[in-house]
């Protein structure tokens, strides 16, 4: 039944795109097994071959295709050829690039013999498909999806009230946070460079960083309370990721299932910080690129993960002069996450970039003219209205270690809490609704 | 209570909250706003219509209406033409369009033993287009009943997540007059708040301009028009003045009065109405409302004879 749930999730938007998941499904179940069977490495490793070229392969077409062929054209039209590329017109499938990832994931975990393959065809392709999760992640790794749905599930009480807590939190960061930060992003970034002061792109940049993270965590949530709901928990995928001081904190807060799956599968098997210095930061960098060329075919994505590379070998090269002059205890901490959250929104305004040309004619204005205006203090008083609740809500949430921290608590706060996100999401709702930003990727 | 668990304690609280809010709004509705106030008032002013056996005029429309026309200066203006309609009322919520009037016209006048002789309908724009905008709350929380719901799936491209809209607002009242509540908490809580919303929506209005115009059809006006010339009752169209973002006539909405031989009274440029008769870019203020009313008498008072009695 969840499969065909799941099927019918995904097939809503459009039915041609269930054929890729379908074959994914079918390559990496058959892939598992035989790599289950086969004891000789060399026939292993062309098994293993055979899903990542699949996998990638289509990732790489439906998102990358058009990219590549049109940066190719303009380099060799750089270089005096005529270039006549073909153009097709390619839709991104929604959710490819986390179902890939979910499935290689398997494959690659099987190879290394840290799990057992299923042989229950259904049962995988549930894993694949279980549609809370398909289309923005949390990206799931077998060891932790696949026994729960291959065992019997049961609903509890205590399933229903987590649930609730994720859907709610979920739809009131989306809904109330995320959403009604956009028209004041989409105003920032829609309007030419020169007319916009320092404050203006700074407030932006800042509406943009709590619309990201509303929108994402509040996506990941509600899959959480949804699959929480069906009897199954998902991996959490945020923890308040802007009171990190470090970058190392910061990727074990934010998206954690993919800059996980990017430690396990990608920074690892390059070496990980097993080879020296330079090697390490080689493979942060680099795995940072493709980290960031992972969420779209577009060079500011790549720059955006390069910055990040360059910001964690930075801050491990700096690590032993830095922890001689840190302030110790909260006053160092708070310091320190008011450093490093501004060294994200920098790189925020490469992600939501339309371009270079745009990220760097921002970055170089963010130093002129701090005056308020008119719309600077609008800005600010709907990121002091819409986001200073929740960022309250998470530093008691983070103050007492316990992520449902929330459900402990009296029966009349609980209530309250809710009341007020119903209430929110009921009256703020947006002037006009967004899509899940993470839904491009 | 007591022995509940907790998660029952909090849905418990969580449903008397809402329904105590919903009860306290619906007890003060009216106050909420002049607008609102219109709306509320619309089966009142229907009602005055049934109760009365003499002919009566109905101004339907929006805001450029309801800043256009003054309902006792044309009453009293067609009294003095020796034109007595005894009643005359305005029904002109904000914001609506065709789709809106069609929906008070088929639960509010359409079932009067005692319908109005004359229904002026002002417009600008697309409003009497079915391209036009199609706000479900406001349709569901206002003025359209389940049965238009049907209607609209079958007219419109009304997705599963308009439809959900129109069931909450015409369930809930909270839900209905969000708009309101929000505008109010953050005009007080929020520097230049109107100011800069007006920018983002008229930035959000140009950017969708620019794409390509629909071609316009008027199939929903084409069915009110027919409505009422079954009950032997007539439409007449006022073309409304605007200040800025002047607006054509469209040629389909031409051929449609042509062919049902329906009265359309263009008020577009009438040299009397100056821009200092403006309050903005589009509403008319109480001098520019006198002038364009004594014109729709004096229109009004020519063209009745050609209408059917």
């Amino acid at each position: 039944m969840l499969l065909v749930a799941s099927y019918v999730f995904y097939g809503y938007w459009d039915w041609r795109f269930l054929s890729l998941i379908a074959f994914s499904t079918i390559v990496d179940f058959i892939v598992a097994q035989n790599l289950e069977k086969e004891t000789r490495q060399p026939i292993r490793q062309r098994w293993l071959l055979l899903s990542l070229c699949s996998n990638l392969g289509l990732l790489g077409f439906f998102k990358y295709f058009g990219f590549f062929s049109k940066e190719f054209a303009v380099l060799l039209e750089s270089l005096g050829f005529q270039a006549s590329m073909p153009t097709l017109n390619i839709i991104l499938p929604v959710g490819i690039s986390f179902y890939t990832f979910q499935t290689l994931a398997y494959t690659i975990d099987v190879y290394r013999g840290k799990t057992k393959p299923t042989n229950n065809l259904l049962d995988f392709a549930v894993y694949v498909s279980f549609f809370p999760q398909l289309v923005a992640g949390p990206i799931e790794r077998s060891k932790d999806l696949l026994p729960q749905i291959v065992n019997p599930r049961s609903f509890t009480k205590g399933n229903f009230s987590e649930g609730l807590y994720h859907i709610l939190i979920g739809m009131f960061k989306k809904v109330v946070i995320a959403d009604n930060m956009a028209p004041i992003v989409n105003q920032v970034f829609s309007t030419p460079v020169s007319d916009l002061n320092g404050t203006e792109i700074l407030i932006g940049v800042y509406a943009f960083a709590f619309q990201i993270y509303g929108d994402f965590s509040g996506y990941s949530s509600i899959a959480q309370g949804i699959a929480k709901w069906l009897g199954i928990n998902l991996s959490w995928n945020f923890r308040m990721p802007y009171f990190s001081t470090t970058p190392s904190e910061f990727w074990r807060r934010w998206h954690i299932t993919l800059s996980s799956w990017l430690r396990d599968y990608l920074y690892i098997t390059l070496g990980g910080n097993r080879h020296g210095h330079f090697n390490t930061f080689r493979n942060l960098v680099l795995t940072m690129f493709l980290g960031g060329l992972w969420h779209g075919a577009n060079w500011t994505f790549a720059v955006w993960g390069l910055a990040h590379g360059f910001i964690l070998v930075v801050y491990h090269a700096l690590e032993s002069v830095t922890k001689k002059i840190l302030i110790p205890g909260i006053v160092g901490k708070v310091i320190g996450a008011i450093i490093f959250f501004h060294l994200v929104c920098i790189t925020w305004l490469l992600f939501r970039a339309e371009n270079l040309t745009q990220a760097v004619s921002m970055f170089a204005q963010l130093f002129h003219n701090f005056s308020m205006t008119e719309f600077s203090l609008y800005s600010l008083g709907m990121l002091g209205f819409f986001a200073l609740p929740i960022v309250i809500l998470e530093l008691v949430i983070e103050r007492s270690g316990d992520m449902l921290y929330v459900l402990r608590t009296h029966w009349l706060v609980q209530a309250m809490i809710y009341s007020y996100f119903i209430f929110m999401l009921i009256i703020f709702p947006p002037l006009t609704p967004q899509v899940f930003i993470y839904f491009q990727f | 209570m007591k022995n509940l668990p907790t998660v029952a304690k909090v849905l418990i609280t969580l449903a008397v909250v809402l329904f105590s809010a919903e009860a306290l709004l619906r007890s003060i509705e009216g106050s909420l706003s002049g607008n609102i106030s219109h709306v509320i008032e619309i089966p009142e002013l229907s009602e005055r219509f049934d109760q009365s056996n003499e002919p009566g005029l109905l101004v339907l429309g929006n805001s450029l209406t309801n800043n256009g026309i003054d309902a006792s200066l044309l009453k009293s203006g067609l009294e003095a033409q020796g034109l007595a309609y005894p009643t005359v009322e305005k029904m002109v919520p904000d914001a609506t369009t065709i789709w809106s009037w069609s929906c008070i016209l088929r639960n509010r006048i359409y079932d009067l033993k005692n319908k109005p002789n004359t229904v002026f309908i002002g417009f600008a724009w697309n409003q009497l287009a079915d391209q036009s905008r199609l706000l479900p709350t406001q349709l569901g929380g206002f003025f359209c009943s389940y049965s238009d719901l049907i209607h609209f799936t079958e007219q419109t491209e009304m997705g599963s997540a308009e439809i959900g809209e129109f069931l909450t607002a015409s369930t809930f009242r909270l839900f209905t007059h969000r708009e309101a509540f929000r505008n109010r908490m953050l005009g007080i809580l929020i520097p230049h708040y109107m100011s800069a919303t007006q920018e983002i929506n008229r930035r959000m209005r140009n950017a969708g301009n620019s794409a390509s115009d629909p071609d316009l059809t008027y199939r929903e006006l084409s069915q009110v028009i027919e409505k009422m010339e079954s009950y032997n009752k007539h439409v007449v169209l006022m073309a409304m003045p605007v200040r800025d973002n002047i607006y054509e006539l469209d040629p389909e909405l031409l051929n449609l009065v042509k062919s049902e031989g329906i009265t359309l009274l263009d008020y577009r440029s009438l040299d009397f109405i100056t821009d200092n008769l403006f309050l903005d870019e589009m509403h008319l203020n109480e001098n520019g409302s006198a002038l364009l009313t004594q014109k729709l008498v004096v229109d009004f008072a020519k063209v009745r004879s050609t209408l059917p009695q």
